[in-house]
């Protein structure tokens, strides 16, 4: 497979991880004790490409955040998830966008 | 509806938990001003406990749900309100102890916390869309 594609299917799974990741944190906005989490892929992908291998499939790392607990315990940061999110989404549909533009290239030198 | 599309899943578990929540709050309101009799208990205002639900493909956690129920006290706050058909020798009845601004400020927050559960459906409906229009075939 045209290692391109390997790189823009990691980073559309690091993006989905992100996500669901982001779902949770807003789902549980208001849980006592609960902490927020994120996920990095970035690096591990720039890693790869810079070593000209191929990337893992599943490059994401869920990692608690650190932002400082509210008086129950809680560090959701409501409005920095929902801009999170909406980013995500975004650079979702521009990786699809990279995504079948690669196909398009691959179609054409098939066909000619 | 657990792994294809995760993201309703755990958005739907905010959603039930916030709507609980709504519930309960609106119902703390509406009898937060009852009478009852001093040889009972008073209106008990119902406190959602949540929880997280841990898991998820890749731990990236699988939501929320309502973990129990706290009550307020029974013993309420007595009141001397002798007109009161309830009312007992000393004229006294029974009124829930419900703090009218803590229960308006959980309704708002509830409300905030349903509303932002919404968004994230609609945010993942459309990187899951995008993610159907991937066609290897003619671009």
């Amino acid at each position: 497979m045209e290692p391109t594609i390997d790189v823009l299917h990691a980073a559309l799974n690091g993006l989905m991880a992100r996500q669901s990741v982001i779902a949770n944190n807003i789902a549980n906005a208001s849980t006592p004790g609960f902490k927020a989490s994120q996920v990095s892929f970035e690096a591990a992908l720039r890693q790869a490409m810079q070593a000209g291998t191929a990337p893992a499939t599943d490059p994401s790392v869920v990692s608690p955040t650190m932002a400082a607990p509210n008086q129950d315990g809680n560090n959701v940061n409501l409005e920095g998830e929902t801009l999170s999110l909406a980013e995500t989404e975004l650079r979702y549909q521009a990786m699809v966008d990279a995504v079948n533009g690669q196909f398009q290239v691959l179609n054409t030198s098939i066909q000619g | 509806m657990s792994s294809l599309f995760p993201v309703f899943s755990v958005s739907g578990s905010g959603l039930d938990v916030y709507k609980t929540w709504l519930d309960a709050v609106s119902d703390n309101v509406a009898n937060a001003d009852n009478s009852s009799s001093t040889s009972g208990p008073a209106f008990q205002a119902r406190y959602i406990v949540a929880q997280d639900v841990p898991g998820g493909t890749d731990g990236t956690g699988a939501g929320v749900r309502v973990a129990g129920v706290a009550y307020g006290p029974a013993a309420g706050i007595e009141v001397y309100d002798p007109s009161n058909p309830l009312a007992d020798g000393r004229g006294m009845v029974r009124k829930p102890e419900i703090d009218m601004g803590e229960q308006l400020t959980a309704l708002m927050i509830a409300e905030r916390g349903y509303q932002a559960n919404l968004a994230v459906v609609s945010r993942a409906e459309g990187a899951y869309q995008a993610a159907l229009t991937i066609t290897p075939g003619r671009g």
